[in-house]
């Protein structure tokens, strides 16, 4: 274990929100505020989640899946607290935002449409802020000389290989990833509920699901620490699927379109489509500034004094 | 850009200590329990922690046979670990044959101590387990600094020591801690064999149990260094702007003497000195010393000796109005004299000599309202008395050392004093073989202090050793051991004679009938202060011990030496022994005849003012637990080497005294953990850089339009899209 764990466990697991923070939202204020945001209203569930476990256990004793679903609730309803705070709070975000000459923030992207995107900015601060959470103590341990189990170990005689072992980190990085993709889609979910529960009676569909899947995906992790891993991980990335899938919906896609997005991105990628277009782009900028310009002979330019010429008088 | 600062500040924003009780199982470790660095003039010594000694895997060397793996470094066992290890080692397995593996281990991080639990008898022959040198030490030996012989040239310890220049003086790559508690003992052992252990077809596998410790001490170098970067001038920018503190990086070793006068010393109201009285200094040192200092008891090297003088003390204390009366007489006083630090270069012997020489010993500071005892000189010494290395005779033979040349300047005083205790030595059955011939060297003792001082101070030191130690476990880790009741029916009667030929001696000396003191001597509180300091585990656990205490004592001090048996000198006097022992010397020598009418400790205290030569002290009898009040004439005085004593600058690294130092050191707790294989790293990084590709690759093919959408609603496309 060292430094190097550490720093690749970090990488690894937020890659994915690294990648969606760089394309949109680094280049926008705005939007950084409200990454931001997202990331404090999950601390606040989490406040308020903790509260009630420490009150819980005080008189139940076993709390874990009643924490763990409160917990969830909790975030769920954070999200919705976001969204009306947030919708309260569109029209000046918009003055802010709008372009123009009554704009005071020039260079901001306007919110015109701009639901899914909001969605997507403020559940990945939700995201991010979760994994980590969930990661940083066993990555700072991932850093020191040793690796967790040994006071247990100690006490049973024998290391809980579900707790330890040398696969942690892999196990930590895959959750941290779910975890802060999951925020992504669920946000998407619920705030289109959100937006649409005054006017469509179906419009409870995506926050069900999103609280169902979150319920689901927060049982299968439970899993883990059973030795379910290799059943766990693939099931959830499937869930994950089926919720970015929903989203795509959500946002006026369909399955069909989705898939075939996805083939076409697997094709791209084992084609290495993005290099050939590169290249070939490449390719036709410097053969456009190989091809000469027009001939000086033709621009009719005049032979200075006392120079032959090869022009014959008509 | 912004993508790896956010990384960056991720990383090295975020450490947090949440986990550690599921990484880490930690065992503290108290102040003195591990070899730290201390220093002389020219050399530092002991250990310090590196990047390198900190990690490793526990192994364990139980027997001489498991050095071989050692030289090997375990690499037939561990195949594919190639870092370092701890070494779970019993200390009576650090010896002559295997201290130089231990010194010259490349693949070692450092050794965890643990007492072997096989007894040591004392009078059990194990080859070279003393940390002391072969030889008196050059830097403090009075025949060196005169140049009476070269170095080495006598030999005292050769049987005994591990190594020639002792193990004390030895400065190691290595770190050591010593472990104490037998529980915490377990959990390594237990962790070990879990994880360590080679399965049945001899291989091991990850995980492995490994530990880290660290011991950072602050000073390097030596102590002229040291003393030079300690001085407060030094320090100007170091200092807490607050507090006005500056950071101590290495300190003096100083602690308590102890002098008891049972008979006074002439006093006057004028500060004219009077040379007209003449001493015999009865002397014991308090203090020994290991590779690891605090844990170190020192059952021969000091507590058989202190119970001696001890005894002699409480039998001269019950008839004090004799000894005064003869020594009235006969102007000659004895007194007692406890010095500590005396096995670093007679420290507290060194300073007491260095008083003398400036008048302001036994009595420092002189205020005008109190009467002005008479100094003590080093040319009023007649005889320095001092017993060592009491309980482990070869037989019943005991030796008189004395330094010939002087001998041969006055030998009747000295025949008849060395009589003196030839009688009280035959008295319980034991011969005295007089060492007198002309070139007779004294061997390491408080005399050579006084020696250096005076050339008139005579040596009677009295020993079960002619030319060199029997005993083998001299200033050892080693020097604790297991009494049968042979051996300790033998070592009590070896006390007792040497009490009675002190007393013997004493009162020859001050002109008392000798025959009215000899058979005095208290073989009962000899059985009692040998169980109570000796066998018992601490040394208030005995009732006679409890109730000398009575509630005074409190454990303050997080270290060893206050909370273990140890007489360890040390910096910062965090020792119970001094203690222990003015406590003993009251009870011995202190008398309530004159205060029976004293109820309380207010009351007691208030005596002691504007006195010079006497102390009140309000102290519990160990037979009764009755508190009273003891009149004594009974200093403990905090004695610092005067080379590193701030307050005699003059003296300041002079090699006349004890230049020995010590560094100040941060200690933290033994943490055990689980090692994994770190060529998943490798995997682990593979994976990272897979998942930022992949990562770009797909949100690369999204763009702002891909969640943009426009759904026909109005107010979404004027900007209100919630």
């Amino acid at each position: 274990m060292g430094y190097l764990l550490t720093i690749t466990c970090y990488i690894a697991s937020f890659s994915p929100s690294i990648a969606l923070f760089y394309s949109f939202i680094a280049h926008d204020p705005v939007r950084i505020i409200l990454f931001f945001l997202g990331a404090f209203f999950w601390l606040v569930s989490l406040l308020i989640s903790s509260l009630a476990w420490f009150g819980l256990s005080s008189f139940l004793p076993n709390t874990f899946l009643i924490s763990l679903t409160f917990c969830i609730i909790v975030q769920e309803f954070a999200r919705v607290a976001y969204f009306a705070l947030l919708k309260k709070a569109q029209k000046g975000l918009n003055k802010i935002t709008r372009q123009g000459q009554i704009s005071v923030a020039p260079g901001v992207s306007d919110l015109h449409n701009a639901r899914h995107m909001l969605a997507l900015v403020c559940g990945l601060g939700m995201g991010v802020i979760s994994a980590l959470f969930y990661t940083m103590n066993a990555f700072a341990v991932f850093s020191g000389p040793g690796t967790i189990g040994l006071p247990l170990a100690l006490e049973t005689g024998e290391i809980d290989p579900n707790r330890a072992g040398k696969y942690l980190p892999l196990c930590y990085t895959l959750s941290a990833i779910l975890l802060s993709l999951f925020h992504v889609t669920w946000t998407i979910m619920v705030w289109d509920t959100c937006h649409k529960i005054d006017r469509i009676p179906s419009a409870f569909v995506p926050a069900a699901a999103a609280l169902i899947s979150h319920l689901l995906v927060a049982f299968l992790s439970s899993l883990n620490s059973r030795g379910f891993y290799i059943v766990v991980f693939p099931v959830q990335f499937l869930i994950l699927l089926i919720c970015i899938a929903y989203c795509n919906v959500i946002m006026g896609g369909t399955i069909s379109s989705f898939i075939n997005g996805i083939g076409q991105s697997i094709t791209d990628g084992i084609t290495f489509k993005g290099i050939r277009t590169l290249i070939e782009e490449r390719k036709m900028r410097t053969q456009r500034q190989s091809v000469p310009d027009e001939p000086m002979t033709e621009r009719g330019g005049t032979a200075t004094e006392g120079e032959e010429t090869n022009t014959v008088d008509a | 850009m912004k993508s790896w600062l956010a990384i960056v500040l991720l990383i090295g924003g975020v450490r947090c200590d949440g986990f550690s009780d599921q990484v880490f199982k930690t065992l503290y470790i108290g102040e003195g329990n591990a070899c730290y660095r201390t220093f002389n003039k020219t050399h530092e010594f002991g250990c310090q922690a590196t990047k390198e000694n900190e990690n490793g895997l526990i192994v364990r060397i139980d027997k001489q046979e498991d050095f071989e793996n050692l030289e090997s470094c375990w690499r037939a066992l561990y195949p594919a670990f190639n870092g370092k290890f701890w070494a779970l080692l019993p200390v009576n397995l650090i010896g002559r044959n295997t201290i130089s593996l231990l010194k010259s281990s490349e693949c070692l991080a450092g050794v965890i101590l643990y007492n072997s639990p096989q007894p040591q008898h004392p009078e059990e022959e194990i080859t070279s387990a003393s940390h002391d040198a072969d030889c008196p030490n050059a830097a403090s030996d009075y025949y060196f600094q005169n140049k009476k012989e070269e170095y080495c040239e006598r030999k005292i310890n050769s049987g005994g020591s591990i190594t020639r220049d002792g193990l004390m003086r030895t400065d190691w790559r290595i770190q050591m801690v010593f472990i104490d508690k037998s529980d915490d003992l377990s959990v390594i052992e237990r962790c070990h064999s879990l994880f360590n252990i080679p399965k049945e077809n001899g291989t091991t596998g990850y995980p492995y149990c490994g530990m880290s410790f660290r011991l950072a001490n602050m000073a390097a170098g030596n102590s002229e260094i040291c003393n030079r970067r300690g001085k407060s001038e030094a320090k100007l920018f170091q200092a807490n702007f607050d507090s006005g503190e500056v950071p101590q990086i290495c300190g003096a070793m100083h602690s308590d003497n102890i002098f008891a006068f049972p008979t006074p010393i002439p006093s006057s109201r004028s500060n004219e000195t009077m040379n007209s009285s003449k001493y015999m200094m009865i002397t014991s040192r308090m203090d020994s010393f290991g590779m690891i200092p605090e844990i170190s008891v020192g059952e021969v090297s000091v507590l058989t000796s202190i119970i001696s003088v001890i005894a002699a003390a409480r039998s001269m204390g019950t008839q004090l109005e004799k000894w005064q009366k003869a020594s009235n007489e006969s102007n000659k006083n004895v007194f007692f004299a406890f010095f500590n630090g005396e096995s670093l270069d007679y420290i507290g012997s060194g300073a007491a000599a260095y008083q003398m020489g400036k008048d302001i010993f036994p009595q420092r500071k002189i205020r005008p309202d109190i009467v002005r005892i008479h100094p003590i000189h080093a040319n009023e010494i007649d005889y320095v008395l001092e017993v060592q290395q009491i309980g482990v005779s070869k037989g019943r033979k005991y030796y008189v050392h004395v330094d010939g040349e002087r001998y041969d300047k006055n030998k009747t005083s000295t025949n008849k004093l060395m009589d003196r205790i030839e009688r009280g030595l035959r008295s319980h059955g034991f011969d005295l073989e007089k060492l007198t011939d002309s070139g007779t060297r004294v061997p390491p003792a408080s005399w050579h202090s006084f020696a250096k001082a005076d050339p008139t101070v005579q040596s009677l030191l009295i020993a079960p050793f002619k030319e060199e130690y029997e005993y083998r476990r001299i200033n050892s880790i080693l020097d604790k051991n297991q009494w049968t009741n042979d051996e300790k029916e033998k070592a009590i009667q070896e006390i007792e004679a040497v009490a009675t030929s002190i007393l013997a001696a004493s009162a020859d000396y001050v002109g008392l009938e000798t025959d009215d003191v000899v058979a005095k001597v208290d073989k009962a509180l000899i059985a009692t202060l040998f169980d109570c300091l000796i066998v018992s585990n601490f040394w208030f656990d005995c009732d006679f011990m409890k109730k000398l205490d009575g509630d005074r004592y409190h454990k303050l001090f997080n270290s060893y030496g206050f909370n273990e048996k140890s007489t360890y000198i040390s910096m910062e006097t965090h020792t119970a022994f001094p203690t222990v022992l003015h406590w003993l010397t009251i009870f011995a020598l202190g008398s309530d005849k004159e205060t029976l009418n004293v109820k309380s400790e207010t009351s007691c205290s208030h005596l002691g003012e504007f006195q010079a030569m006497y102390t009140y002290t309000w102290q519990p009898s160990p037979y009764t637990g009755n508190f009273s009040c003891l009149k004594s004439s009974i200093g403990k005085k905090v004695m610092v080497s005067p080379a590193v004593d701030p307050y005699t600058p003059e003296e300041e690294m002079n090699t006349r005294y004890s230049t020995w130092m010590e560094s100040v050191y941060v200690i933290e707790s033994v943490n055990l953990y689980l090692m994994e294989d770190t060529s998943f790293e490798y995997t682990m990084l593979i994976i990272a850089v897979l998942s930022a590709l992949l990562s770009m690759f797909a949100v690369g093919r999204c763009s702002e339009s891909t969640f943009i959408v426009d759904e026909g609603e109005p107010a979404a496309e004027g900007g209100e899209p919630l």
